[in-house]
């Protein structure tokens, strides 16, 4: 009674779920991808140069590609594109447009963590590494009156402070590197928790970044209290930083850009929680003499990357009308500085 | 004893999942029967070898017989085996070639785990296996099976695409039927006989099959929620979490060995144990937060 004799139209049952589950898994081999392999679609990395060019940051496949778009002409091919281990940081025109700086750094950044800057050619479309720093440099930014003297943020480390935060880059400070004698030089000694959106003066003499003002922090309850602002560092004394967002704005401030008449700038901020529980980031203008403000978009989603063109002064940002999901799903938008004449601007993605 | 109404009668009781004591009497049952008609019709002055043909000949056919009794015994649960079979198989297969061509995912070990559970469940039901037909068997693999579907439903509703939804609402749905099945096999399929108390019996199993999922389902969460917050060393605290669970199971099996001695109250006493073990648990934990 205890001998088990499988009958057959049950095994004429269990030959073709055998036989799909071995083809799946078959398929499962052919088609899977690695982690790095998956990455596919525009980052919010972009720069606009001094003639109107945008190059922008896409993954093909998960590798990592540096693309151009020239009024209306998109070109398909990338002009240069890494290896699938590879990420890029952030991309930077010099300001006379004929080349562009980036960063690239390992993907897995907390087993090897490394950054090599490079110069990218946009005549010979040939790439020079500057430098490598086993650290990650995470913004460039040329000085506008020197293009020999490029500025980066670099963070010491790559972790989690808490174990309920993912993996950050940390203690931040601001450096620059000199091109032609290969020379570094530290401007901050901060080791900041968090610093972004660098931006340099159009006299090169100040610095701008955004990062918590944490001075008053004595307190885990000062902790809750502290609010993201935007700093600017004079180059020539760098200890002798400021403030220059609106010290009453309640919330806190994360990207930024500098309007060119030095005393205003566009920045982004949460505007309101949306219906489904997730934060609206809208971009809004702040004149810090007059103490005049602003809400410049209404779009209800993720906006981003406030930056100018040198070109026609228009305002370029990055929208991603994903967030809160599991993919971010981004959009480059551009306006007028005073928020008039919204349009987006297409990049023809499903070609790459 | 007549060989042929042996291996006649042996071939009905094997289409149906019936206990194994619940088999023997209905084999006893089946096999006087056929040896009454035999008697009966020697008298009637067949030879003993047309009385043993018309004998099985006017019982009938026994595959239709055993089908039968099975259908009597236990009212559409081969259905709901082979429903909860064929929706779980193609669901592994959405689900993976979903995850395969969206995410670039291949779940193979998950894909193997279901398939091989939801086989197994197959041949349960289509071909009844005398020494694993048992309540603990069943339901042991119905409890995997729920275990790795809830993982499905988790690898569904991560799709990115439009097909998440409809896979989630199947997974949910196969889910819920694996439920049914649970308390179906634990109160209604297999009541065995040593209990006096069939009733009180029920009542216990419902109580502690219910009570059992919301336990379980909250340690599950409150596990997650303590690794999520962990810094990945094992921390000795992490036991706590698996002590409700562990005084349900105790509580549980003492109830039914305080059933199968006829002490009513006493059961019902250990079967507010957990209740109160949880109750006091959450009083601590928002007293301590207030």
């Amino acid at each position: 009674m205890n001998k088990i004799k499988i009958r057959k139209p049950i095994v004429l049952l269990l030959i073709p779920i055998l036989a799909i589950t071995v083809l799946l898994i078959l398929l499962g081999f052919v088609f899977q991808k690695s982690e790095d392999e998956k990455q596919q679609g525009l980052t919010p990395i972009f720069d606009v140069s001094a003639n109107g060019t945008i190059a922008y940051v896409a993954y093909d496949k998960g590798k990592a590609g540096i693309y151009l778009k020239h009024a209306e002409e998109t070109f398909d091919n990338p002009v240069l594109q890494l290896d699938t281990e590879q990420s890029i940081l952030d991309i930077v025109f010099k300001p006379d447009g004929s080349s562009l700086a980036f960063v690239s750094a390992n993907k897995d950044v907390q087993s090897d963590m490394e950054s090599s800057v490079h110069l990218l050619s946009l005549v010979t479309l040939t790439s020079e590494k500057l430098f490598t720093d086993l650290a990650l440099l995470t913004e460039l930014a040329f000085d506008p009156q020197n293009e020999d003297m490029l500025f980066y943020l670099r963070a010491g480390t790559f972790e989690n402070y808490s174990p309920i935060a993912s993996a950050h880059p940390h203690e931040f400070d601001l450096f620059s590197y000199r091109i032609s004698n290969q020379s570094r030089q530290q401007f901050t000694e901060l080791s900041k928790y968090s610093m972004r959106s660098l931006k340099i003066s159009p006299d090169g003499k100040m610095a701008y970044v955004q990062m918590p003002d944490d001075a008053h922090v004595e307190t885990a309850e000062d902790t809750f209290e502290m609010k993201q602002k935007v700093f600017q560092i004079p180059l020539d004394a760098p200890d002798d930083l400021s403030v220059v967002s609106n010290n009453d704005w309640e919330k806190d401030i994360y990207d930024f850009v500098i309007m060119p008449d030095r005393h205003s700038m566009i920045f982004q901020s949460v505007s309101q929680t949306g219906s489904e529980g997730i934060y609206e980031y809208e971009l809004f203008y702040y004149d810090w003499n007059n103490g005049e403000e602003k809400q410049l978009t209404y779009l209800k989603q993720h906006t981003s990357h406030p930056m100018i063109s040198p070109q026609n002064g228009k305002v370029y940002f990055m929208v991603d009308k994903q967030f809160g999901k599991r993919k971010a799903d981004y959009q480059l938008y551009q306006m007028d500085a005073d928020g008039e004449n919204l349009e987006s601007i297409p990049f023809n993605l499903e070609k790459h | 004893m007549n060989s042929a109404f042996h291996r006649f009668v042996d071939n009905i009781v094997q289409q149906t999942d019936a206990p194994l004591d619940e088999k023997e009497d209905l084999y006893e049952e089946l096999l006087v029967h056929l040896e009454l008609s035999y008697a009966a019709l020697l008298r009637e002055g067949y030879s003993e070898q047309e009385a043993e043909c018309k004998a099985m000949a006017s019982f009938g056919d026994e595959k239709q017989i055993g089908s039968q009794i099975q259908q009597a015994m236990f009212p559409y649960r081969k259905q709901m085996l082979l429903a909860l079979v064929i929706a779980s198989l193609l669901f592994s297969f959405a689900v993976y070639i979903s995850q395969l061509v969206v995410e670039g995912d291949a779940l193979i070990t998950w894909l193997l785990l279901s398939v091989s559970v939801s086989v197994c469940l197959l041949v349960f039901s289509l071909q009844p296996i005398s020494f694993l037909n048992r309540r603990a068997w069943i339901n042991s693999l119905l409890l995997i099976h729920l275990f790795i579907y809830l993982l499905g439903a988790g690898f569904a509703s991560s799709v990115d695409a439009a097909i998440a939804a409809p896979l989630t609402f199947l997974a949910w749905g196969i889910l819920l039927l694996t439920i049914a099945l649970v308390y179906r096999t634990t109160i209604f399929d297999y009541r065995t006989r040593k209990q006096k108390l069939k009733k009180q019996v029920m009542i216990i199993h419902a109580l502690n099959i219910t009570w059992g999922i919301f336990i379980t389902s909250a340690t599950l969460f409150f596990l997650w929620a303590f690794l999520a917050f962990s810094t990945g060393e094992f921390n000795p605290r992490i036991l706590l979490f698996l002590l409700p669970l562990l005084i349900w199971i105790i509580a549980y099996i003492v109830q039914i060995i305080l059933l199968s001695k006829e002490k009513k109250k006493s059961a019902y006493m250990v079967a507010l144990l957990p209740f109160i073990v949880v109750l006091a648990l959450v009083f601590w934990w928002f007293g301590g937060i207030i």
